[in-house]
């Protein structure tokens, strides 16, 4: 009569699948669900019934991410936000096909970003892409496409990054960059390399990737990942992005950079991005309330022209070293700093 | 705190007995019955009812972030079983709710619709109440949205007459110990670092503004999550006597802490 309960207090990953009812008929939606056979389907009117219940924890919902498909009817393309590099580019936007992560990283500022940690995917593309379009039609333009999600991640399950790949190949006023800590770069086989598609890898030291970007690869498979894309041809970046206070501070960053660059030729890399931890006050505080025991969010930051960051001294002190190390490794590389 | 609610004291006493839960008669009409952990309504039967008995206890009570709520009733349904809710339905007011799944019970899942009077004809695969969607819509932000449960039990295909409170009584005690074992599963919240009694006394010496005090909190939980001891930090500081030594101090403690 009673049914076993699973040794998990938690569902499984996208275990729940939730559908806005305009789309339920889309082929690319038929598609996506083809794989999650024992997923529950739920059917629903707009994706903000469910992405922005009140009382959510995004905490608890990062354990059993629930997928939620849906139409973007609103704004889709934005203005790159002031927290943001934008490497010399004057026309810089983003988007995002995605809300959320599969990666749980620490200090990441989606915990205090969304009202949930489900997972939202727009589907209709599009709609994005006749509005990049329009957006670039006179000018060149810098685009980040995974900001708010790590869209490469999901490339097995949604093929979204060979999409703007595609993108990208007929529409060259669009620079495309694609921002990612994953290491599977098979999506690139067999493809040409663009002057407007940038590979851009954040990556950190190895005990700061072990312990603080949980689900996300080691830093020795994103520097295969780095390598390979590079030997390919590919425009790769690198992004050294949030730089986080640790212990031993200078010894971790010289050896972390002396490592990437035992790895990957720096003539191979176009630039690098480097940037100390910053976050909007609000965002910290909704992100503190879900983590209350994280050393890196609960530290005490001081309030900079409306963000968060370490202070001052500190942060230059930290990105200064950081910046010498990649000089000292990577001679000649253009380099763009970002401190508050 | 475990919060429960049925629509009738049938429902609710195999719950009553199994918890040892004693009468509140401070809550007035709505009956309620309590013990340290578990505090349950029976709300009547209908959305009105049940809708105006939870604001009620709601009202009176004041919920906290690791509570758990948990509606618990017979229901309609054309497969016998005890379900969880993952979508109510109340085509009188065309409205849709979702509860959060996050905690896996175990239990089959069902979409639950919300009937204004006893609904005869069941759609397939579906469950039919008739409180279901008042009390989500009662209960949804005062406590965690995964944390809410919505357990529901078919009575009947329909032909609800068959039914009567001894039967209902009988059929809820059948999962009420295994429903009761799976909620306390659910894990607890992490809580936050607050500031002690203890720890309030001694920064009230430190004369600082309200926005300093702010930061002293942050500092002291940044200082607990070191493994560092607050209170210890607290009374190892020099005596203030004005406000622009109370400032020193506090860089003194942030230079401490950092």
């Amino acid at each position: 009569m009673f049914l076993k309960k699973s040794n998990s207090l938690f569902y499984k990953k996208l275990s729940h699948i939730y559908v806005e009812k305009n789309i339920e008929d889309s082929p690319y939606v038929k598609e996506i669900l083809s794989p999650f056979e024992t997923s529950e389907i739920i059917s629903i009117n707009h994706y903000k019934d469910v992405f922005n219940r009140p009382g959510q924890s995004f905490s608890a919902q990062k354990q059993a991410q629930a997928l939620i498909l849906a139409e973007n009817k609103g704004e889709r393309v934005y203005r790159g936000a002031p927290f943001c590099q934008s490497f010399g580019n004057d026309e810089f936007y983003y988007t995002s096909f995605v809300l959320n992560c599969l990666y749980d990283c620490e200090y990441c500022y989606l915990r205090g970003m969304y009202p949930s940690g489900n997972i939202v995917v727009f589907v209709n593309f599009d709609d994005y892409f006749k509005d990049v379009k329009r957006i670039s039609e006179n000018k060149e333009i810098f685009l980040c496409v995974s900001y708010d999600t790590d869209l490469l991640a999901f490339e097995k399950l949604f093929g979204l990054c060979g999409r703007w790949y595609d993108f990208a190949a007929e529409n060259p006023n669009a620079k495309i960059e694609l921002r990612t800590k994953c290491s599977d770069i098979s999506f690139l086989e067999g493809k040409e390399p663009l002057d407007n598609f940038i590979l851009a890898f954040t990556l950190s030291p190895k005990e700061t990737a072990e312990r603080h970007e949980k689900f996300a690869p080691t830093l020795s498979s994103r520097l295969k990942a780095v390598k390979k894309a590079a030997d390919l041809g590919f425009k790769v970046r690198l992004s050294f992005d949030p730089v986080l206070k640790t212990d031993n501070f200078e010894e971790t960053y010289d050896e972390f950079i002396r490592e990437c660059f035992s790895y990957v030729s720096p003539d191979k890399i176009i630039d690098i991005g480097l940037g100390g931890f910053r976050i909007s006050p609000k965002y910290l505080k909704a992100a503190r309330k879900e983590y209350p025991s994280s050393l890196i969010l609960n530290y005490p930051f001081e309030k900079k022209d409306g963000i968060c960051a370490y202070e001052s001294k500190a942060e230059k002190y930290m990105t200064d070293y950081a910046a010498r190390c990649i000089k000292k490794y990577a001679p000649g590389l253009n380099l763009y700093l970002w401190t508050t | 705190m475990i919060y429960i609610s049925t629509a009738l004291f049938c429902e609710a006493k195999p719950f009553i007995e199994l918890l040892g839960l004693k009468e509140d008669f401070s809550f007035g009409r709505v009956r309620v019955f309590k013990n340290e952990n578990y505090i349950l309504a029976v709300t009547g039967a209908g959305v009105l009812t049940s809708a105006s008995a939870i604001g009620f206890v709601l009202g009176k009570e004041e919920p906290r972030k690791e509570d758990i709520y948990l509606n618990i009733g017979i229901c309609g349904g054309d497969e016998e079983g005890v379900y969880l809710c993952n979508k109510i339905s109340f085509p009188a007011a065309e409205k849709e709710f979702f509860p959060d799944l996050v905690y896996d019970l175990g239990y089959p899942e069902k979409e639950l619709i919300t009937c204004l009077k006893p609904e005869t004809q069941i759609p397939k695969d579906k469950l039919c109440d008739m409180e279901g969607a008042a009390v989500f819509e009662c209960v949804k932000g005062h406590f965690s949205s995964e944390r809410c449960f919505f357990i529901k039990i078919v009575s009947d295909k329909g032909d609800f007459e068959v039914l009567n409170q001894n039967k209902i009584y009988c059929l809820v005690k059948e999962y009420a110990e295994d429903i009761i074992e799976r909620i306390k599963t659910v894990p607890n919240v992490e809580a936050g670092f607050e500031l002690t009694g203890e720890m309030l006394k001694e920064a009230e010496k430190l004369r600082l503004s309200v926005s300093q005090t702010v930061i002293l909190k942050e500092l002291l939980g940044f200082c607990r999550l070191k493994g560092g001891e607050p209170l210890e930090l607290l009374k190892s500081l020099p005596e203030v006597k004005t406000k622009a030594e109370g400032r020193d101090v506090l860089e003194k403690i942030k230079q401490l802490v950092l």
